[in-house]
């Protein structure tokens, strides 16, 4: 139970359910961005599976007494459906760590247990 | 065509330079665990042995987080279905591309936070308090403990194989398996296992046990470090000595696009004038009266007399290109009679059968890698990945989110840098090490001593081999810390009455490590022959009972405890299902894929069916138990 406070002399009621008030609020901001986050992340992981199954699919199937192409020195298709989607993939990942995700406080509880609070590892 | 250096057998023979080194390796190990070990000491047990106090960064976090992603089955499994199928593997891997952001992206950042409100040290114990149900936590812990055993056993066994072919022909090493052959030959259940590999199981056991043990979540975080690095640098070198001495990828794809499918069979042998040749070694090189080479599948005791012995098991090799590069290395004194001989059952006699997928496989005419199967893998790589609990509870160590969001990126290229060079090396292996079909699963070790003796530095070898050793071990570590913290956190401390002092938990804990070391060796005495196909078991059983409920717990308010049970129970129960009619089907530990599409997507599709429709028609969730986690 958070407020286990209760009792605490440090503490009236009107400001503890004020400061919970803040923490919902707070944590209910931060749930609603990894929300979001996530869902980029489902479309994005959507997209590079109709790219690599699409060239993958469409490029690989074996054609008897065909010369073999090759782009940079792997077959074709594994360079347009594996390695071109890799790197693309590794670009993304940096658009969404370093531009798109929001830094976010971890622990909402954290003042709380400061102010005596049981919290954490020791239970 | 370029005639390349060849080995007459499996090059399982280090030098002791090698051996020096990968020892040396394994000494800096222990000092690291040593060392943590003692970091961690006076700090509040639990927290600090099992989840290192929750505060590591990028370096520490990203790096255990890959290497314990990439498991023995990236460096032993992996590489024998490259050699085995050849390109195709690179569509198979292609889910990698997006694991590091699919696997931290997805929820590391609710994961943390959720196990911070809720200050949970694992995984069932988190389920356990976001649904306020002792019930979730019990289920989640069982099924923690059932599969993560087989993933186990999976790991010794791949630790173990590396260290026989790498000790090879050392002398103490030989005199150690002749003693432990005379003692424990009648022995129950232990005698029937080879001495070598008992020797190497034991060795690897005692070693990777005793640091987990010492150090906890610390040391397995520190070495997982070092052998992140290693993993690295392990690939890399053993990517540029390949290549040149295949000339070039360009050059390797050439050759390959030449090859086709060996053939088993069976063929009788003969004595040619005054032979005195007694014993074959496995993997000898034979050939036919015209010429048609072939390798010995396993040692053949030859008896002083004329004509045709046998029949005993071979590898046919086919193509006229593979076999004139072999005729030098053939045994000269045998000429073999080939008496039956069973092709490939999928791309049989197809020359750039090994540069396309589906790719060419011994006994399914539909190829390796169907197009449906191929696009359920880029799901079971990413999303069983990201539902597995030893890499769920890394994500609950992090300091903050710059951490983790420099990790995804991290990870991202350290992947890159794994996986793409391995499918480069492994298919220029079959130009290298040519018939090595009947041990693919040692092909990794094989390669490293090959290409470091070709290039005269077998001292590296004792590296290369480390590279995949690394990654066993920062496997294993970590899923004995899993395990034991199931044990000793979730059943233990959950279900003892009394007030249990850190003193004795600390003990306690010391104690589960090591005797589950002990007991998954005993059961990795006698494993199953396919490594990959335990892994594969195992993890998408993780995968299919927990990465729904967990997604759903951290994202879904409505999502109640008693979906949550019956989700993780279905998923469960469809994996089993799909393994149990496999092996009824095929005769062998093998999954059964209902439209050819894996276990693991129709497993997690009825854990979220079931899930989603329970919470609905159940009664809604306590709204404090929401706003603890949620927030307004």
């Amino acid at each position: 139970m958070i407020l286990a406070v209760a009792g605490d002399p440090l503490y009236s009621l009107a400001e503890l359910v004020k400061s919970n008030e803040e923490r919902n609020r707070q944590l209910g901001e931060s749930f609603r961005q990894a929300r979001r986050e996530t869902a980029v992340i489902v479309l994005a992981w959507l997209a590079f599976l109709i790219w690599t199954g699409f060239v993958c699919g469409f490029g690989s199937q074996l054609k008897q007494g065909e010369e073999v192409v090759t782009a940079f020195g792997m077959p074709r298709w594994v360079f347009f459906g594996v390695v071109v989607p890799w790197l693309a993939a590794c670009g993304f990942t940096y658009w969404f760590s370093m531009f798109y995700m929001k830094d976010t406080d971890l622990d909402p509880d954290r003042e709380r247990e400061a102010n005596g609070e049981e919290h954490g590892e020791g239970r | 065509m370029s005639i390349l250096p060849l080995f007459a057998s499996t090059p399982g023979t280090g030098s002791n330079s090698a051996l020096i080194c990968f020892l040396g390796y394994v000494g800096v190990v222990f000092v690291i665990a040593f060392l943590a070990g003692r970091a961690g000491k006076g700090k509040p047990f639990v927290g600090e042995y099992y989840l290192g106090g929750r505060n590591f960064g990028m370096w520490a976090f990203a790096l255990t987080y890959a290497a314990t992603l990439a498991s023995g089955g990236s460096f032993m499994g992996f590489p024998a279905l490259i050699y085995t199928h050849g390109w195709s593997l690179a569509w198979w891997i292609g889910g990698y591309m997006v694991v590091p952001l699919v696997a931290l992206g997805l929820f590391a950042k609710r994961i943390n936070q959720v196990g911070r409100i809720a200050g949970a040290i694992t995984i069932p114990e988190l389920l356990r308090k976001r649904f306020a149900s002792n019930q979730v936590g019990n289920v989640a812990t069982l099924l923690v403990l059932f599969f993560m055993f087989f993933f186990l056993l999976a790991q010794f066994k791949a630790g173990a194989e590396i260290m026989a072919t790498l000790f090879g022909d050392v002398p103490i090493y030989q005199k150690a398996v002749a003693a432990v052959e005379r003692t424990t030959g009648e022995w129950f259940w232990i005698g029937s296992a080879d001495a070598d590999y008992l020797v190497c199981l034991c060795c690897f056991a005692v070693a990777v046990v005793a640091y987990t043990a010492y150090g906890g979540f610390r040391a397995v975080v520190w070495t997982d470090v070092l052998q992140g690095l290693v993993m690295v640098v392990g690939v890399l070198i053993l990517l540029g000595l390949t290549l040149s001495q295949v000339g070039g990828l360009e050059g390797a794809t050439r050759q390959l696009a030449l090859q086709t499918p060996p053939e088993f069979g069976k063929a009788e042998l003969e004595l040619i004038g005054e032979s005195r040749v007694q014993t074959l070694a496995k993997g000898t090189f034979l050939a036919s009266a015209d010429g048609e080479v072939m390798r010995l599948s396993a040692i053949a005791i030859m008896e002083a007399k004329e004509g045709p012995q046998g029949p005993f098991d071979v590898l046919i090799i086919t193509g006229a290109e593979q076999q004139a590069q072999l005729s030098d290395k053939v045994e000269p004194e045998i000429v073999a009679h080939v008496t039956e001989r069973i092709p490939y059952a999928g791309g049989a006699g197809e020359k750039g059968v090994y540069l396309s997928a589906p790719g060419p496989h011994a006994t399914k005419p539909e190829g390796f890698l169907p197009v449906i199967l191929a696009l359920s893998f880029f799901g079971f790589w990413t999303f069983s990945g990201a539902g597995q609990p030893s890499y769920m509870v890394r994500q609950m160590a992090f300091r903050d989110t710059i951490v983790l969001r420099r990790s995804i990126l991290f990870v991202a290229v350290f992947f890159t840098l794994i996986y793409l060079p391995l499918i480069f090396i492994f298919t220029s292996a079959r130009i290298l090490l040519p018939g090595m079909e009947g041990e693919a699963d040692r092909i990794m070790p094989a390669m490293a001593t090959v290409v470091t003796s070709n290039a005269n530095i077998p001292w590296l070898a004792g590296i290369l081999v480390a590279a995949p050793f690394a990654a066993i071990m920062s496997s294993v570590d970590s899923f004995l810390l899993l395990v034991s913290s199931g044990v000793v956190r979730d059943i233990y401390q959950q279900n003892t009455k009394r007030e249990v002092s850190e003193k004795t938990i600390a003990r306690l804990s010391h104690w589960t490590t090591i005797s589950v070391g002990a007991l998954a060796v005993l059961c990795a005495l006698n494993p199953p022959e396919f490594l990959q196909t335990l892994i594969i078991f195992a993890s998408g059983g993780l995968g299919a009972s927990f990465l729904v409920p967990v997604i759903l717990a951290l994202y879904w308010k409505r999502m109640t405890s008693r979906a949550a049970v019956a989700g993780m129970m279905v998923g469960a129960l469809v994996m089993l299902g799909c393994y149990l009619k496999g092996w009824s089907e095929f005769g062998r530990f093998s999954s059964y894929n209902p439209l050819e599409i894996h276990p693991f997507i129709w497993a997690s599709l009825a854990n979220l069916l079931v899930a989603v429709r329970l919470s609905i028609s159940g009664q809604k969730p306590d709204r404090e138990l929401v706003e603890r986690y949620f927030g307004t």
